[in-house]
This record gives C-alpha cells, structure tokens and sequence, in this order.
C-alpha cells in the first residue's frame, strides 16, 4: 500500500482547519423582531430604538421619499426585521417600503418597495412569518413583503 | 342551505381579514395602555369597592388579550402577558390589604375621637371637683374628721382622674402605633381633606401636661405620697408614650402647626417631669422620715438604691456587733413593716414603672433584709442561761480532773 506523503498531508490538514476558522459560520438564525418598533425622530432626524439598541438617521430616508431633507417631517418611522436580518422601514407618507441591509457602521438599500402611489396614511409592520405583513390602517391595504419585493397584496376588506 | 354556508364562510374570511388588519403593534400599546390607566386607578384608589371594581377590570382585560398572549409575551419582553396581569392583580391585592387596614383605622380613629372628647369632659369635671375639693379644704374650719372625710374624697378624685388619663394614653399609644408610615399619611390627608374638625388628641395631651403642672405647683397637704408616685408615673407614661407616638400623632392633627405643637409639648413635659420628680423625691423622704427609716439622703434613682442598700449592710453589721440585745431586732421589725407592706405591695407597681427600683434591685434588698432578719434575731435568755449553766459544769468538770 502506498503511503501519502507526509508534508503533503500536513498541509491539507492546515488548509482545512485554516480555512474553517476563517469562514465559521452559524446558520438558521432567526432575527425576527416579532412586533414592529415605532420610533420617534428628533428634531435632527435621529431615531432610537432602546429595545433593538439600533440608532440611525431618518433624513436619508426622506429626502429618498420626498427629495427634501431640510426639516423633519415624519412622525413615527416604523421599522421591523425579518428572519432573515434586513430591516423594512417606512413612514406615514411614504410611498415606499426601504428594505435595508445592515453593514459596517450603516444600512444598505437591498430594495425599495413601491407600496402606494399617493403615500401610506398609516402604515404598520406585522411580523407573518415568512413575510413581513404592511398595512395600512386607514384603508386597509395589506402586503405580504420580503426582501425582494411584494409576494402579495391582500383584498381591501 | 349552500347560500347561508357561504356566507359563513365569507364572514370568516372578512372577520379573520379585519383580524389580520390589526396592527400588532396597536394591540401591545392598547395593552399597555389599559395596564398603565389600570395601575394608576389602583393606586389612586379610596376605598375597597374601588378594588374590588378594578380586580374586574383586570380580568376583563386578561380576556380581552388573551388571544394575543403570545404576541404580548414577545412584545412586552422582559414582561409578559401572564406577568403584567400577575402584577396588576398582586398591586391591586396589596393596595386593598391596605386600604382595609386605613378603614379599619379610620373607624378606630372615629371611635377614638368620640372617647377623646369624652375623656376632654370627663377629666374637665374631675379636675373641677378636685380644684373645688382643694379649695374647700384649704379653707376649712370644719372639723378633724369632716376634714379627713375631705381629704379622702380629694384623693379619690385625683386618683379616679389620673387613671382616667393612664386609660386615654394606653388607647391612643395602642392606635397609632399599630400604624404604618404610609397609613398615617393617608390618614393625614383624610382629616385634612374632610374638612371636619375631630376631636384633637394634641390638645387634649398639651391641657392634661398643663392641668397636671397646675396641680403639683398648687402644693396641697391633701396629697400623699401614693399621689405623687402616680402622678410621677404618669408623667414617665406620657413622655415615653409622646416620644413614640408624637410625630405620628402631630403628621395627623398638627396641620401646619408641627414644629410649634412639638417645642410646646416637648417643653410642657420637662417642666411637669421636673416638679413631678421633686415633689415625688420630697414626699418619699418625708414619708420614710416620718415612719423612723433613717436611709440618708437621695434624690433620684440610682441614690435611692445605694441608701437603701447601705442603710441595710450597716444595720447587718451593727446586728452582729449587738447579739445579746433586742435593739436592732426592733429596728429590722419597722424596716420590715415598710418594705412589705409599702414597697413589696402597695408601690411596687409604681416602683417598677416610674423605674424608681428596678425589679432585680427590688429582689437583690428583699434577699437583703431576709439576712437582716436572721442577724438581728436576739439570742433567746434561756439559751445564755443554759450556755452559762453548761460552762460552769464544763469548768468543775476540767477542774474536777485536775485535782484527781
């Protein structure tokens, strides 16, 4: 029986451990935020969710909505994450759900979701898993989103 | 029969449709809400019918979520469904025991009004038929044993007027020392909030200091020492009971007199505990003078046991010194009748409370002069007689021996 070489053998076992320390990964993890986090910016457009411990500015997000970001005109941004970690944002007005992705020190657009051509009156997150459910209260549209857009739109009851 | 099944199920469909509608979010805060007015209703709660209303509340609230526990045991992390309808019940619970306890206390303190205002005329007609007893026997030119009838009757009413006022103190040190911090509070802003005047405790204690300090200052020769011991008594009663009660008593009725009903009592008692002691002090002094118990002098507590204790140490000495004479023995005899029948029954129960002699210090002279009765015994004349007879013999038998 031949036998391998040993420094070949050594290397191969460097190789996986090496690269199995650098690539270590945990899957099925769910971060689901079963109730959404209404948030109340400040005058400088700074929200703060204590419960998630996440702060980020708002302003962006309206300038995206309305091309002005000279004052604050949102009253609540409400904002809700899936199981698979993006966060889905929007406001009272918007006529879009932003579905972001977290990075280093910031958020990311994965996709922008047109929800409403003349704007949402009052929106609100339900978790629904798999989807994240929007409706408008006011006059009861429903959505049924994931990251990658509308899966579908509930009848107006 | 095929129409009405489907417009079954459209009403499901539209129901659960309206039910999916909601927002989540709108249900955790509508809870929240309800459990926040709920909370504030249970602590702003006057009486029990109140509780009892809202341990209702609760449960209709408990039935109104319970479709939504699971979504509520999420959104109201570290709380809970079960927990925040747990804690709602448990507050409204303790806030019930409590307000028990205050009505309970408020009926008491009722009662305890109308005694007050009892006590206020019944010490007023005692202290009226004192004064004018005093007065008449100041003045009296009747005779010895009319006067002596006058006297007894004097002393009977101090007396009866006293232990009306050790009666008033037990009642109220009873009542509000059973209350709590936050029940006399309550109870405070009650008396305030009634508007009605009840009867005051605080004037009643200040005119009871005030009409005892009058009578000691009045110096009558009705009074006897037995008087004044109670009265010394009393005095140790009311300041002991005002320093455990007194704040409590002025957070009910002071209103926003405290600091002025506190200087005026406090300096009301030192006067009274002053002329009390003096007077006391003198008249056991004169009383023992009086009786041929010669202790040296004393003048407080702790000098009235050292003369006690050392007038009986010298008088075992001087026992032993004079064996062969009865002297001593008719001394222990006087010393005797006064300590039985004076300190061991008549006062004792003055003595311990005016803590003028402790109880040890009681049993330590009494062990004291069981001693003194032994050493004092004179030696029986038959026994000299005999002892004399047995040494003659003893010497004619030595000398009997001697000559043989």
């Amino acid at each position: 029986m031949r036998t391998f070489p040993r420094p070949l053998l050594f290397i191969i076992t460097l190789l996986f451990f090496g690269s199995a320390c650098r690539t270590f990964v945990v899957k099925d993890v769910n971060y689901a935020q079963s109730v959404e986090s209404v948030l109340v910016p400040t005058s400088k457009g700074e929200v703060y969710d204590p419960r998630y411990a996440l702060s980020f500015n708002i302003l962006p997000f309206q300038y995206q909505e309305y091309r002005d970001s000279s004052k604050v005109v949102i009253e609540d941004v409400r904002l809700i994450r899936n199981e698979e970690g993006y966060y889905f944002i929007t406001a009272n007005g918007f006529s879009h759900v932003y579905v972001m992705e977290p990075i280093k020190s910031g958020l990311k657009l994965k996709k922008k979701i047109e929800v409403s051509e003349e704007g949402l009156v009052a929106p609100a997150f339900n978790m629904r898993a798999p989807f994240v459910q929007l409706i408008d209260v006011e006059t009861s549209k429903t959505f049924n989103l994931t990251e990658k857009g509308i899966q579908s739109r509930e009848k107006q009851s | 029969m095929k129409n009405s099944i489907t417009t079954f199920v459209l009403i499901l469909i539209a129901t659960v449709s309206v039910i999916a509608q909601q927002s989540d979010y709108k249900i955790k805060k509508e809870f929240e809400n309800r459990t926040g007015d709920l909370k504030i209703a249970i602590s702003e709660s006057k009486n029990v019918k109140d509780i009892d209303s809202l341990l209702l509340a609760i449960d209709d609230l408990a039935l109104d979520f319970k479709l939504h526990s699971e979504l509520l045991d999420f959104g109201l992390y570290p709380e809970s469904y079960q927990s925040s309808i747990a804690s709602l019940k448990e507050s409204a619970r303790a806030t019930e025991y409590k307000l028990l306890i205050i009505e309970n206390q408020a009926e008491r303190l009722s009662l305890l009004s109308s005694q007050v205002s009892s006590y206020k005329t019944e010490i007023a007609i005692l202290t009226q038929k004192g004064d004018s007893l005093r007065k008449e026997i100041m003045a009296s030119q009747a005779s010895e044993e009319r006067l002596t009838e006058l006297v007894k009757e004097y002393r009977k009413s101090v007396e009866q007027r006293d232990d009306f006022i050790f009666g008033m103190i037990d009642s109220l040190f009873i009542t509000y020392r059973s209350l709590g911090n936050e029940e006399l509070r309550e109870l405070a802003k009650q008396e305030n909030e009634s508007g009605v005047v009840s009867e005051n405790p605080l004037y009643l204690l200040s005119t009871v200091i005030k009409q005892n300090i009058e009578s000691l200052k009045a110096e009558s020769n009705a009074l006897f020492i037995e008087d004044y011991l109670r009265n010394y008594v009393l005095q140790k009663k009311i300041e002991n009971a005002w320093k455990q009660i007194g704040d409590d008593l002025i957070l009910v009725y002071g209103n926003s007199n405290n600091l002025n009903w506190k200087a005026l009592i406090n300096k009301d008692l030192k006067t009274w505990k002053a002329s009390a002691s003096y007077s006391m002090w003198a008249s056991l002094d004169d009383y023992m003078e009086g009786q041929g118990v010669e202790i040296g002098a004393f003048d407080d507590n702790e000098s009235f046991f050292n003369a006690l204790d050392g007038f009986i140490t010298t008088s075992i000495n001087e026992s032993d010194e004079n064996i062969l004479t009865s002297t001593t023995y008719d001394d222990f005899l006087s010393f005797s009748e006064f300590w039985r029948s004076k300190v061991l029954d008549e006062w004792n129960h003055y003595l311990v409370q005016g803590e003028l002699l402790t109880v040890n210090q009681i049993a330590s002279i009494d062990t004291k002069v069981d001693d003194w009765r032994e050493h004092s015994k004179p030696v029986p004349g038959a026994l000299i007689i005999l002892f004399g007879v047995g040494f003659v013999a003893l010497v004619g038998f030595v000398v009997a021996l001697v000559k043989k």
